[in-house]
């Protein structure tokens, strides 16, 4: 199949979802000739122009506030917040007005917007431009969640965001936008609200999130050598969560590990662990654990922020902690 | 020193339509009476949560949206009871949502602080002050891509326009050349911290000039005049010209809401607020320039009356949301 890496897999999704219907718009800070910080809106203000490719000044606030007003008319805009640690300066028109919008307003307004941001370390820029702030929106009713880690996934879940009637926040990774993966030629999209098993095992469930599956994954390689066989669920999106799957999986592993590279405080993973605890006690050999990042303010510095989120060789420790 | 009055533009004055000029009155009256009733309601628990009555904001409320086509989009102030009445939003629609009833605009959910009334261009009331502002930037963003004709008015208070959103909005309309007017509805307090303490201008509009637009300073109890301010700025940003920032300037009826007593305001405020009672001054007008007479305001009152204590009855008869099908609808919901 071909080969996309994950940047070009959300160019792709915004090229397809822009041509096929006007009403899609984009806003946001160096979208324009730019293409987008981390280039996912390559070429697009020369293909769509600047009424379509908004071009803002710094402004965060008012880039959500837009995007919201812009849906409220009909229109499905994307709004980027190119760091998500940018994004807590938006944090009431996302908190007050995204998320409560359609429920202050039952059955009178729909909200068809997507807020997409990226979050995570990588090559030590520091505590405002590397947070993973995913469980902030987790805990606004409103919002659905989506943390695609895959390039396959990235376009398919853009994709079905934008046409979705209400707010979602897709929610990147720095470390993803390189990676290459299968990306099909032909039309596709991944549902939201449907996790995947990234990879197969018996003996222990990792529950990963974004670039964390990666990690995730390698361990499980390497736990082979170590004679365990882990199963990765990626659950893809945050909310609506896909209980069902991560409920089946623990159902066959009896063991279940959350990993993440927010920090652990309240993180993803306690409303993970807290759901499986409620809902699959009885499968469970021991308690479900979170490895996560450090509760740290991150530093600016390449060579100490290794330890301060979870690795491929951490994560292999930590199973092998629980199952030795 | 700036003079400020040079910063400034003035609209033009438009001769007195006798007959547009009469509905004014009408809306002016009817805003009021509305409020007086709310207030009864909000004091004997009938009208339940927030209250935020428009008293003193009428004329400036009936004006601007006056100024406006049909067709165009209004984000009211969460004191903007005026602006549901000047639309010609349901009476009774509006009653029932103020008390909480399922047959209210938003099924009782949203009431005085988040109510919307889409079907006659009234988006949602918002309890962050100032937050309507970059909301208001895209629905502007919007009309230009749909190349609609609209224009949207984005109602604010003078405590909103301390909001940093303010600055960010008048930006981004002015660099994108929207159909947005932004009327800033000064009533000389934010909550208990007036106008004189909080602004560090002599007025919001003369802040337009930084934002490469006009600015219009207007008595917003005068309500011609904010017509003739707000259509010429609605017809500017309609024909590609960008928005504009208008400053309607009128004096807040006693308290924040009902239950404030305002002991921060100075007493001859208070006492003399007649002098900027929107209802006297319009029925000044009318009565001066000989388009109504005593006997029609009269007559009016009570038609106005009766229309308003219909809606009041229909809504105390009108069921209360059931806990069992709110928790229903709302259950399972992401």
């Amino acid at each position: 199949m071909r080969q996309l890496q994950y940047n070009e897999a959300l160019n792709e999704a915004l090229i397809e979802e822009m041509t096929r219907d006007e009403k899609v718009i984009l806003i946001g800070e160096d979208v324009g000739a730019y293409g987008g910080v981390f280039k996912v809106s390559k070429g697009l203000l020369e293909r769509f122009g600047p009424e379509r490719i908004r071009d803002t000044p710094i402004c965060e606030s008012a880039i959500i506030g837009t995007a919201t007003g812009a849906a409220l008319m009909g229109m499905r805009p994307v709004a980027e917040i190119s760091f998500i640690d940018f994004i807590l300066l938006a944090m009431d028109q996302i908190g007050n007005h995204v998320a409560k919008i359609m429920q202050i307003a039952p059955g009178l307004l729909e909200l068809p917007m997507v807020i997409r941001t990226e979050g995570g370390v990588g090559g030590g820029i520091g505590c405002q431009h590397s947070q993973s702030l995913e469980a902030l929106f987790a805990h606004l009713p409103g919002l659905k969640i989506v943390m695609p880690s895959t390039p396959y996934d990235a376009k398919g879940l853009l994709k079905t965001a934008i046409r979705d009637n209400t707010p979602v926040m897709c929610i990147e990774n720095k470390k993803l936008y390189a990676l290459k993966g299968p990306v099909p030629e032909e039309e596709y999209f991944v549902p939201i609200g449907k996790a995947d098993v990234k990879r197969e095992g018996k003996d222990i469930t990792i529950i990963a999130t974004s670039f964390m599956v990666h990690e995730a994954l390698k361990a499980a390689e390497a736990l082979e050598k170590d004679g365990i066989s882990a199963e990765v669920v990626d659950p893809r999106t945050l909310v609506p969560l896909d209980v069902d799957t991560l409920v089946a999986s623990v159902k066959k592993t009896a063991r279940a590990l959350v990993v993440h590279e927010a920090v652990e405080r309240c993180g993803i993973g306690a409303e993970i662990s807290a759901v499986l605890n409620e809902k699959a006690y009885d499968y469970l050999d021991g308690p479900v654990l979170r490895h996560a990042g450090l509760n740290v303010s991150l530093p600016q510095n390449w060579h100490l922020e290794p330890v301060c989120i979870p690795s491929a060789d951490s994560i292999r420790e930590k199973v092998k902690s629980i199952l030795g | 020193m700036v003079n400020a009055k040079e910063l400034l533009t003035v609209a033009k004055s438009l001769p007195v339509d006798p007959e547009l000029f009469r509905g004014l009155f009408r809306q002016i009256l009817e805003v009021r009476l509305f409020e007086e009733e709310t207030i009864q309601l909000f004091h004997s628990a009938k009208i339940i949560g927030y209250l935020h009555p428009s008293i003193g904001n009428e004329a400036a409320e009936v004006g601007a949206t006056a100024g406006l086509a049909k067709a165009d989009i209004i984000f009211p102030t969460h004191r903007g009871h005026g602006f549901f009445v000047a639309r010609g939003a349901s009476f009774e629609k509006l009653m029932a949502e103020l008390m909480g009833k399922e047959a209210g605009y938003c099924k009782g959910r949203s009431g005085d602080l988040h109510m919307v009334a889409p079907e006659v261009g009234i988006m949602q009331v918002q309890g962050i002050l100032g937050s309507q502002l970059p909301q208001a930037v895209g629905t502007g963003v919007a009309h230009q891509c749909q190349k609609n004709g609209r224009v949207t008015l984005c109602a604010f208070g003078d405590g909103a326009a301390g909001n940093g959103t303010f600055h960010e909005s008048l930006n981004l309309a002015s660099i994108w050349k929207l159909p947005v007017v932004f009327f800033c509805v000064n009533n000389g307090w934010a909550a208990s911290f007036p106008f004189t303490k909080s602004t560090s201008a002599a007025t919001n509009a003369i802040r337009a000039v930084g934002y490469s637009m006009p600015g219009y300073d207007v008595d917003g109890t005068d309500v011609w005049q904010v017509y003739c301010t707000v259509k010429e700025a609605a017809e500017r940003a309609r024909a590609g010209g960008g928005p504009s920032l208008i400053q309607a300037n009128t004096v807040r009826w006693r308290g924040h809401d009902p239950s404030d007593t305002a002991p921060y305001r100075p007493k001859e405020e208070l006492e003399t607020w007649d002098l900027h009672d929107p209802v006297r001054i319009a029925r000044k007008q009318a009565l001066d320039r000989k388009l109504l007479s005593e006997a029609d305001i009269e007559k009016l009152k009570g038609e106005i009356g009766k229309k308003i204590a219909q809606a009041v009855e229909w809504g105390l008869a009108q069921a209360l949301p059931a806990r069992a099908d709110y928790l229903a609808e709302v259950s399972g919901k992401f």
